[in-house]
């Protein structure tokens, strides 16, 4: 038996996140909501109603529970959310809506991190000039409002399902390169990063076996806390008519068509709403979680 | 005093060079612009004519040179849909979105600070978990579907207030509450995390002990201690109610700014996207550094000027 076990395995850590998370019933919550949502995504296409398909004798109907409420579909089902100034089935467009939004914005999510981390490390590693040039860009775009960054980008590459990720994802990197950067300065100075130095370890070696492992648990959060940022991004930009495009359904899109039949369809207005609004308190909730399941000592919301 | 505002303007300059120069960058790296700009059916012959006519048939340095040159005088270029200077049409919009910010500022300020206040003095009770439930809800609605449903109770269920347009007061009640309540959020949270804290030192203790009224301590002397950070979260803020006036003035058809943002992004109106861009940072720099001298007037000890 080892008198001081170094390595930890990951079954026990990770039986501990689960053990703290019972223990934080909110948080629990939060994670179901989000286990839920990711479901949704993957088995949109398994709900029998068409998202697409319009149908003008069915248009605007009301959310109802009755089996032939939706005319005109293969399947014999309820309109549960009612149906839009087409026609089309809102709970079909609803569900493929959260799978374009969960995938917009992880690819989003996954750029931003790529990027973001990997300038941090560089700016925090090298300093000089270069550190210099990275955090005055940093915060020049952090000093303007993301919508109008992205508004900006997407002026110049123009909208469309992949063009919204990549103009999310490279104004969203900011924040990641500010952290990580951080966080390397505060690691350089350990000694252990010294010791690797003293046994010919190359500086690509130090950053990236030895520094970046320590800055997972950050990461990992502002991951977390940007996927809020960057899913309702992605419905404000789809709402503005400079994301998604119809017809295909994204949560943003549904809403701005619902302006034009306020008068006569709440439903359009409020689920769509209520399904974004669910999915960002979960991800914020588990966020904050995160937060003080990786830094005990800082005192949060839980 | 001088020299704080003198090092706070070059701060401001470099980071404006750099914002533009990045929408530069991006504008120019990705594809070619006046080839979205001409008609699909242009000949060749006017697609040069017009690359000429916008400097795009010169290397890509030379440019940046010529427009870094430009903008330092303030010439944005006419917009490609009017024709109309981009300046014009975007000092024309300020004012609106000058007047949304402020109100919405002004809403959530005045509302979130006592919520926030009240929250901490009621720890754990049902106005402390009512608050934090509240500001976890403000932070995760999008602030569209916040107007959308403030249009959709106020001006359709009970019509009393106009679902849109400019002019009137009315006209600016529902924008401006819109952008209050996701800022009101935030300002109740940091209040509330702000005033915990000095609740909890001695001097609080001290100035309790003497017999002072609660409401002189609260307001007088733990209200002042906490601004600091709510001031900070109000610089921080201002880019939220920016950012969030972009897509409220869409809503409700309220000319400002943000709506032409939205519009010009739209119809690929580059001129008019670079001159609102660089207002909104303007603006933005402008007001933090304000507030960084009003961080001495309610706290000495941080005062920059003497």
């Amino acid at each position: 038996m080892a008198l001081i076990d170094t390595k930890p395995t990951a079954a026990p850590k990770r039986r501990r996140y689960f053990a703290t998370l019972l223990r934080h019933p909110l948080a629990l919550a939060a994670h179901a909501v989000l286990a839920l949502a990711v479901a949704t995504a993957v088995l949109a296409s398994v709900y029998p109603a068409d998202p697409l398909k319009q149908n003008l004798m069915s248009s605007l109907m009301p959310p109802s529970l009755k089996v032939d409420s939706l005319p005109g579909s293969q399947a014999a089902l309820p309109a549960f959310m009612g149906t839009d100034a087409l026609g089309r089935d809102l709970m079909a467009r609803i569900l493929l809506a959260i799978r374009i939004s969960l995938a917009v914005s992880s690819l989003a999510v996954f750029i931003a991190t790529a990027v973001g981390v990997f300038l941090g490390l560089v700016a925090g590693y090298v300093g000089g000039v270069l550190d210099s040039v990275i955090m005055r860009i940093v915060d020049a775009l952090l000093s303007l409002p993301f919508v109008v960054l992205a508004i900006a980008v997407v002026a110049a590459i123009g909208p469309g399902l992949v063009n919204v990720a990549l103009v999310l994802g490279l104004t969203g990197w900011v924040t990641f390169a500010k952290l990580v950067r951080g966080e390397v300065l505060r690691i350089k100075q350990y000694s252990f990063i010294e010791a690797a130095h003293a046994t010919g370890c190359s500086g690509k070696r130090i950053l990236f076996r030895h520094i970046l492992p320590q800055t997972v648990g950050i990461i990992l959060v502002n991951a977390t806390l940007t996927m809020g940022q960057m899913i309702i991004s992605e419905a404000t930009l789809s709402f503005l008519g400079l994301g998604v495009p119809p017809p295909t359904p994204s949560l943003g899109g549904i809403l701005s068509d619902a302006q034009q039949t306020f008068f006569a369809a709440w439903w359009i207005v409020v689920f769509p709403g209520l399904v974004l609004m669910a999915i960002i308190l979960a991800i914020n909730i588990a966020g904050d979680f995160l937060r003080d399941y990786f830094d005990p000592a800082e005192e949060g919301a839980l | 005093m001088l020299r704080f505002f003198l090092r706070r303007a070059m701060e401001s300059l470099i980071t404006i060079i750099v914002i533009v120069s990045v929408v530069f960058l991006v504008l120019n790296l990705s594809g070619d612009p006046i080839r979205m700009m001409a008609s699909p059916t242009a000949s060749a012959e006017e697609v040069a004519e017009l690359r000429a006519a916008f400097g795009f048939d010169k290397p890509l340095v030379l440019r940046y040179g010529d427009f870094l040159a430009q903008i330092s005088r303030l010439r944005f270029g006419d917009s490609i849909s009017t024709r109309q200077p981009a300046l014009r049409m975007v000092l024309q919009r300020l004012p609106a979105t000058l007047l949304l910010a402020f109100t919405a500022l002004a809403i959530a300020t005045i509302l979130g600070i006592p919520l926030g206040m009240l929250a901490a003095v009621r720890r754990g009770k049902a106005a402390d978990t009512a608050a934090v439930l509240v500001s976890m809800m403000g932070q995760a609605m999008p602030v569209f579907w916040i107007a959308l449903l403030l249009i959709f109770v106020f001006g359709v269920m009970i019509p009393i207030l106009p679902p849109s347009g400019y002019g009137t007061f009315a006209h600016l009640v529902l924008p401006s509450i819109s952008i209050a309540i996701f800022l009101l959020a935030g300002i109740v949270r940091v209040t509330r995390a702000s005033m915990l804290e000095v609740l909890q030192q001695p001097f609080v203790t001290v100035v309790r002990s003497k017999g002072l009224e609660e409401r002189i301590v609260l307001f007088k002397h733990a209200l002042r201690n906490a601004s600091i950070p709510v001031l900070t979260q109000l610089t921080l803020q201002m880019r939220f109610v920016i950012g969030g006036s972009v897509v409220v003035e869409s809503v409700f058809g309220w000319p400002g700014v943000g709506q032409l943002l939205a519009q010009a992004a739209y119809g690929r109106d580059y001129p008019v996207v670079i001159a609102a861009t660089f207002f909104i940072a303007l603006f933005i720099l402008a007001f933090s550094m304000m507030l960084d001298l009003a961080y001495g007037l309610v706290d000495p000890r941080v005062r920059i000027w003497h």
